[in-house]
């Protein structure tokens, strides 16, 4: 839509006071998040539900056996398998969905490689998709399928089926974002606690152990519209302070607003932790710049974990599918751009 | 005059049905014709007209759409010719006037007006590898080899077999029954006297004067078989991987997700086409000399 001048860009509002409080619009906003919907310099949409992605803990579980956070990729897998032993399964999958899987593929490509390589592969760089940091990546995800650290049966279960089976404890952990609590909020058992973790650092690898992905969707407004001001204004407000907290209170859901997080639950709050702490936060574009190529990705993705492809035959998918959008001239690219490993 | 006026009012009469129909039903398929020969991601102002091209690119270059083709194949023989059996056999016990059929008529027709969406949901949880009623009853009995994850994508498509038949067979049933009850009870009692065992008037007698229904049951399972849509895209939970897609999913993921509506379109175009040769084909085929008696 923003390519074909259908959306109005908002960065003479972003300009101006936002409500209710003494900044201009633009810095109520968790930084960089603007640049999501940005397009030949000029801004398209406002931030709004926010969410990070973590691996989600059963707390009493945990406590209840001893077990620790790991702190690398070394410790994680022991973690496995001590769960395991236990006769427990260590990770619930959405299988039917695999894209759910491109999370950890791609935390696991920025902890080996750095971000630079996961940009250079977002921005399609010639042979960035087989750079050996996504290859290991994919190595590891077929060593936890290998090793049966996910649950049986994890391919044929839907998201909420398979979350459900995190929650009703027959799993100890999952990957997912920080929509969990609500998306599963009417079957929770009254007394589960659950806590979350960032990726753990890879021995040896580049990427900065902090990093950690986010996402968040987006307002925009029409560029047919006849008062794109009173659209602005009501933004403003929908993305005020006090609606924000309100919004964050009763959803107990993220909004990408600074001072929006004094009120929340314990989960939450400990992944709006991790995002305070980390040196730098990602969010990944290229599914949406180019849904031709998240197709095929999903099901390179769904060939890698029932075993059809393996590790570099599914680097090779990825990076042919990446090849064929480069290679279109019909479709327009985007880019992100690099500004260094650590910085916001 | 009088004859006039009469049209006029039949007229009157037709117009508000013609006219619905014409907007939302003929005014959509002629767009749609016209959308498969541009290139157009469904939100920009202008289409880019591209010819024969989506259509070249879907027959020569794309072995997705032959794969939801297999698939979709699949899934209109194996279940149909289940369903047109199950509900045959059915339709002649339970106008055979045994004891309770009146209950199993009611049982057997009531999946039928679920809705597919409903039906789907039911089934990928009795599917479901942890907490299924189906893997829970093979562990039950011993068989835990047995259980598989039913529901992965390179057995969802096999997998579907079950709801569908599942849901069809009540609704053949009673069109079988209903053509049984027409036949008169006195050819069964010629056929009684004359020695016939149960298979053999089922044989001679119901199943010829059934034939234009059975026929009939025939043309729409082909047709219904090619549309399959909503049973499908429910169980993969929408997110059909290359080896689960029908053509109807195939063409949604194409125009919809991917944004390609020419391209979706054109698929659209093909499916059209096909089931059109294909229902020709049936009836055709199916034609055979009415017996009268």
């Amino acid at each position: 839509m923003i390519t074909n001048n259908q959306l109005y860009p908002l960065d003479e509002f972003l300009e101006t006071n936002a409500y209710g409080q003494d900044k201009i619009w633009k810095e109520t906003f968790y930084p960089g998040l603007l640049d999501g919907l940005k397009y030949n310099g000029k801004i398209y949409g406002i931030p709004t539900d926010f969410s990070i992605w973590v691996i989600w803990y059963n707390k009493g579980m945990f406590e209840k056996y001893g077990w620790g956070i790991p702190k690398t990729w070394g410790e994680f897998l022991q973690l496995c398998e001590n769960i395991k032993r236990k006769g427990i399964a260590p990770l619930a999958f959405q299988g039917r969905y695999p894209g759910y899987m491109a999370g950890t593929l791609e935390a696991l490509f920025q902890r080996i490689g750095g971000i630079k390589a996961v940009y250079d592969a977002q921005n399609l760089v010639p042979g960035a998709w087989k750079h050996p940091a996504f290859l290991e990546s994919a190595k590891k995800v077929r060593e936890l399928i290998d090793k049966g650290y996910f649950e049986e049966g994890f391919m044929g279960m839907s998201h909420t089926e398979a979350q459900m089976e995190f929650v009703r404890g027959k799993t100890a952990m999952v990957a997912c974002g920080t929509w969990l609590k609500s998306e599963m909020s009417n079957v929770l058992p009254k007394d589960f606690r659950m806590g979350c973790f960032g990726y753990p650092q890879v021995e040896d690898g580049k990427g900065d152990p902090t990093v950690v992905q986010v996402g968040c969707a987006f307002w925009c407004i029409p560029q047919d519209a006849k008062h794109p001001e009173l659209g602005a204004d009501f933004l403003k407000f929908l993305t005020s302070l006090e609606n924000a907290k309100g919004f964050v209170k009763e959803k107990e859901a993220l909004l990408p607003i600074i001072g929006s997080d004094e009120l929340l639950p314990e989960e939450l709050a400990s992944a709006v932790e991790l995002v305070k702490k980390a040196n730098l936060t990602w969010t990944t574009k290229i599914g949406q710049w180019y849904p031709e190529w998240q197709t095929e990705y999903t099901n390179a993705i769904a060939g890698l974990l029932t075993k059809e492809l393996l590790p570099e035959q599914f680097v090779e998918a990825v990076e042919k599918a990446a090849a064929s959008v480069r290679d279109n001239p019909n479709i327009v690219k985007h880019h992100i751009e690099y500004k260094g490993e650590g910085i916001q | 005059m009088r004859k006039w006026s009469k049209i006029k009012i039949i007229i009157l009469f037709l117009l508000p049905a013609c006219l619905l129909y014409a907007v939302f039903a003929v005014y959509p398929v002629v767009k749609a014709f016209w959308v498969s020969f541009n290139r157009w991601d469904g939100y920009a102002r202008n289409m880019a007209f591209v010819g024969l091209d989506n259509f070249k690119n879907i027959i020569l270059h794309d072995p997705v759409f032959w794969g939801s083709f297999k698939n979709t194949f699949f899934l209109l023989t194996i279940p149909g010719i289940i369903t047109l059996l199950l509900a045959l056999f059915f339709a002649s016990v339970l106008s055979s006037g045994i004891k309770g059929d009146k209950f199993f008529r009611v049982t057997y027709f009531f999946p039928n007006i679920m809705s597919g969406v409903v039906i789907s949901l039911l089934w990928s949880f009795i599917y479901n590898p942890s907490f299924g009623i189906l893997n829970g009853l093979l562990r039950l009995v011993g068989l835990e080899e047995l259980t598989r994850t039913w529901l992965e994508p390179g057995r969802v498509i096999p997998a579907l077999v079950a709801p569908i038949v599942w849901c069809s067979v009540g609704f053949y049933m009673v069109l079988f029954l209903a053509g049984i009850q027409n036949i008169p009870q006195t050819l069964y009692e010629a056929a009684d006297i004359d020695g016939a065992s149960s298979w053999q008037s089922f044989w001679h007698v119901t199943f010829p004067l059934l034939w234009e229904i059975i026929s009939i049951a025939i043309v729409f399972i082909v047709i219904g078989g090619l549309k399959v849509f909503d049973l499908v895209w429910v169980i993969t939970s929408g997110s059909p991987t290359r080896h689960s897609q029908v053509i109807a999913t195939y063409m949604y993921q194409k125009a919809i997700s991917e944004g390609n509506m020419g391209y979706g379109t054109a698929i659209s175009v093909l499916l059209f086409i096909l089931v059109l040769i294909a229902t020709i084909i049936s009836m055709r085929l199916l034609q055979r000399e009415r017996v009268e008696y």
